[in-house]
């Protein structure tokens, strides 16, 4: 295996764990792993305080927020206001109070794809057929670019290019676009473009603090793609980081 | 009467999430390319101007799981020429691939696709119902990986007594060309085959 | 389109034009032979009857590359009990085999004259269902644009127009032969050749007139039938519709213009350069409309279903 010690004994060998892919673990009523957390909290809060200046769970930890300040990055009000986020909506306009739309007028969101987990998995082929790392594109936004289901689009933000093919549907609102997050990144160093569809490739580095994620807002334009064409990612070689033991 | 076999699916539980079909090409270790069971999305409806903003109108998708339905009349077995295709005496519908010269007349005739051609073999290859797992008295793969339990196989005339007589929703066609062994529950936007206004929405290269 | 299509196109084009040219062989000979006897009809037909031979043999062979596992071929014809593919490969053999059969018997002179003429009428029968069973293959449930009334009609319209084209070229192809080498039948050639191309011309001007009408009757039949019929129609009048419209003016060029002017030459005798040109470019313009035809039909079909 390349590494030095004595081996010890568990529940399965690893060379039987690489070939079968999993282990489960055998349960049953009553056994000994069921946990619950804050058990004598929930059971007698007054004589079992948790260890927060009020003692109890708090929703807005003000001793937190003051940790984050001290660094001087953002807090999260205790109070649900609207505050405008960096490349939000507003973003997507060059002018907010006339409604005209600017140089990246599609608003980005990133959802978890069906392929992998974040990043885990991306690289199974059959995933790759079941789930292409389509980007969604409204019939309306499409329309005006003149996408239809199946083209290869170039998809620009502030930061960074991608290539994916396009999805156009109606599930996604006008304005609004979505690509999946944790493609790995294929980038086609000639031209500066990630081939995969990466998310991080388009977002850009916000410094942030209390309840923000920065990578969920980002502003791209969307055109058709007239380059080489794109292949569909199944049919990439496999990329395979650990090897047998 | 001989038992035929047929698939339950429960399309108003289905969320698309393609496990049935992946776990099938686990089971047969099939290459990426090949799905003997495919996940359709289909759906519809448009966005209108409401105001200064855009409200949905009629907007609907749904998904439907499918392989190969082992009908009880496979145009699949009676156009094949080297007689390949065959029946069993429960229903479940086989190419023999010792016999199969991959002249794809079996993909022309199904409705439903099912004889795809593997590119590696040279032969139609399809669901074959996993019949070696059923006659250990096993599930077919995709039955046990479906995480939302939306399908199930059996008797088809079991079936039709516990779920209905529903064969077909689009994008499947309708059952009359080849009496499909299958019984859908319909998700509540579900579409009668012939009726639909909506489309497929995968994208070519998914299915 | 891929190997797999261009195989049928070929295979599906030379054996209907084989089955159409053995029909127009056996009328010839027939009527020939009665008004100028057997040894003429023969000179006039038996070296076309040996141009069927390899063309068949083509056909065949062409048809292997549209298999994924050509070894297991043998193995078509085991479903003779519900497969029209069958029924068609089986037919195909027999009437290959007669044909051979027959051109063998015929270019040595084995057998009587009455043995022969049953194997070519035979094999001109086989060929008749030949070209029956080809067209019930296409007439899936599940393909719209081929499971129509036009199917049947093009494909033997097909047979007959390439059949007669095809002996109409051989023809004059034979008499240019028979001049040099045997000049003394020339007259008699020359006047039965003529009678012959006379009857081809008219057959193509007929057969091309039911294909150009048959076309938009069908165009129009499968736009209303369904959605997926209407799909084919879209492929064929849009991303294909160069295709179609080249496929109508060679068709009309080669078996309505040239071919009256064919007919008009062949009326009388000291043409016979302009015949030989008329002929060949009416059989090859034809052909490549044939082709066109039978490359949209395999291209634009669409089927139902997912």
């Amino acid at each position: 295996m390349g590494v030095e010690g004595e081996p010890q004994i568990g529940r399965i060998g690893l060379k039987d764990l690489m070939e079968k892919g999993i282990y489960q673990v055998p349960r049953s009523p009553g056994d000994k792993f069921t946990y619950t957390a804050g058990k004598a909290f929930r059971e007698d809060p007054a004589a079992n305080p948790l260890s927060t200046v009020s003692g109890k769970l708090e929703i807005h930890c003000q001793a937190l927020a003051d940790i984050i300040a001290m660094y001087g990055l953002t807090t999260t009000p205790p109070i649900a206001q609207y505050r405008r986020p960096v490349e939000g909506v507003e973003d997507t306009y060059s002018d907010w109070d006339n409604k005209v739309k600017g140089e990246y007028p599609l608003q980005v969101m990133n959802p978890h794809n069906f392929r992998r987990s974040h990043s885990v998995f991306d690289n199974i082929p059959q995933l790759r057929k079941a789930f292409p790392q389509e980007c969604w594109i409204n019939p309306l936004d499409a329309k005006e670019r003149g996408i239809q289901t199946g083209d290869t689009v170039l998809i620009r933000s502030r930061w960074g290019k991608v290539v994916r093919p396009a999805y156009v549907t109606d599930q996604v609102m006008p304005g609004v676009f979505t690509l999946g997050e944790g493609a790995w990144v294929e980038m086609d160093e000639a031209l500066g473009i990630d081939k995969a569809g990466a998310t991080n490739t388009l977002n850009g580095t916000h410094l942030t603090g209390q309840g923000e994620e920065p990578w969920n807002t980002c502003n791209v334009q969307v055109e058709k793609w007239t380059g080489t064409p794109l292949e569909p990612d199944y049919l990439w070689p496999q990329r395979i980081p650990i090897k047998e033991a | 009467m001989a038992k035929q076999k047929a698939f339950y699916f429960d399309s108003s539980a289905c969320t698309g999430c393609k496990v049935c079909q992946v776990a099938c090409q686990d089971k047969n270790n099939l290459p990426a390319s090949l799905l003997w069971r495919r996940v359709f999305h289909y759906g519809g409806g448009s966005w209108v101007q409401q105001g200064e903003t855009m409200a949905p109108n009629n907007l609907f998708a749904y998904s439907v799981s499918t392989a190969c339905q082992h009908c009880a009349n496979p145009v699949c077995r009676d156009v094949c020429p080297t007689a390949a295709i065959s029946k069993r005496a429960d229903g479940i519908v086989v190419i023999d691939a010792e016999k199969c010269i991959g002249c794809r007349y079996c993909q022309w005739a199904c409705p439903y696709g099912a004889p795809q051609f593997n590119e590696e073999a040279k032969v139609m290859t399809k669901c074959n119902f996993c019949y070696d797992l059923q006659d250990q008295g096993l599930n077919p793969a995709c039955v046990d990986a479906c995480v939302m339990r939306c399908l199930d196989f059996g008797d088809l005339e079991e079936l039709r007594q516990k779920y209905g007589n529903l064969d077909a929703i689009e994008p499947l066609p309708t059952g009359e060309i080849t009496e499909p062994a299958l019984v859908i529950t319909p998700h509540k936007h579900a579409q009668m085959s012939g009726q639909g206004t909506g489309r497929i929405l995968n994208l070519p290269e998914e299915v | 389109m891929n190997v797999h299509d261009w195989a049928l196109i070929a295979f599906s084009i030379l054996v209907q034009m084989s089955v159409g040219a053995m029909w127009v062989l056996r009328v010839v000979h027939y009527f020939a032979a009665r008004k100028y006897g057997v040894e003429a009809a023969d000179r006039l037909s038996d070296r076309a009857l040996l141009a069927l031979v390899p063309v068949i043999a083509l056909a065949f062979v062409a048809s292997l590359f549209h298999l994924g596992d050509p070894f297991n071929a043998y193995r078509a014809v085991t479903n003779l009990g519900s497969s029209w593919l069958s029924r068609e490969i089986f037919f195909g053999v027999v009437f290959a085999a007669l044909v051979v059969v027959f051109a063998f018997l015929q270019w040595r002179k084995i057998g009587s004259f009455g043995l022969r003429n049953v194997i070519a009428w035979l094999a001109a029968l086989v060929g008749l269902v030949l070209v029956y069973s080809m067209f019930n293959v296409y007439l899936l449930q599940s393909q719209p644009a081929w499971n129509s009334w036009a199917t049947p009609i093009s494909f033997f319209a097909t047979t007959f127009l390439l059949g007669a084209l095809a002996m109409g070229a051989a023809f004059v192809a034979n008499y240019a032969y028979l001049q040099r080498k045997e000049p003394g039948c020339a007259d008699t050639q020359c006047t039965l050749m003529r009678e012959v191309l006379r009857w081809v011309a008219a057959a193509a001007v007929l057969l091309v007139g039911v294909e150009l009408v048959v076309l938009p009757m069908y165009l129009a039949t499968l736009a209303s039938g369904s959605t997926t019929g209407l799909a084919s129609v879209q492929l064929m009048v849009g991303s294909f519709g160069w295709a179609l419209a080249l496929r109508v003016v060679l068709a009309f060029v080669g078996a309505g213009v040239l071919a009256m002017f064919l007919y008009q030459n062949a009326l009388s005798a000291g043409h016979e350069k302009m015949l030989g040109n008329l002929a060949y470019a009416s059989f090859v313009i034809v052909l490549a409309a044939e082709v066109l035809g039978r490359a949209l039909f395999y291209a634009a079909h669409v089927r139902i279903g997912i």
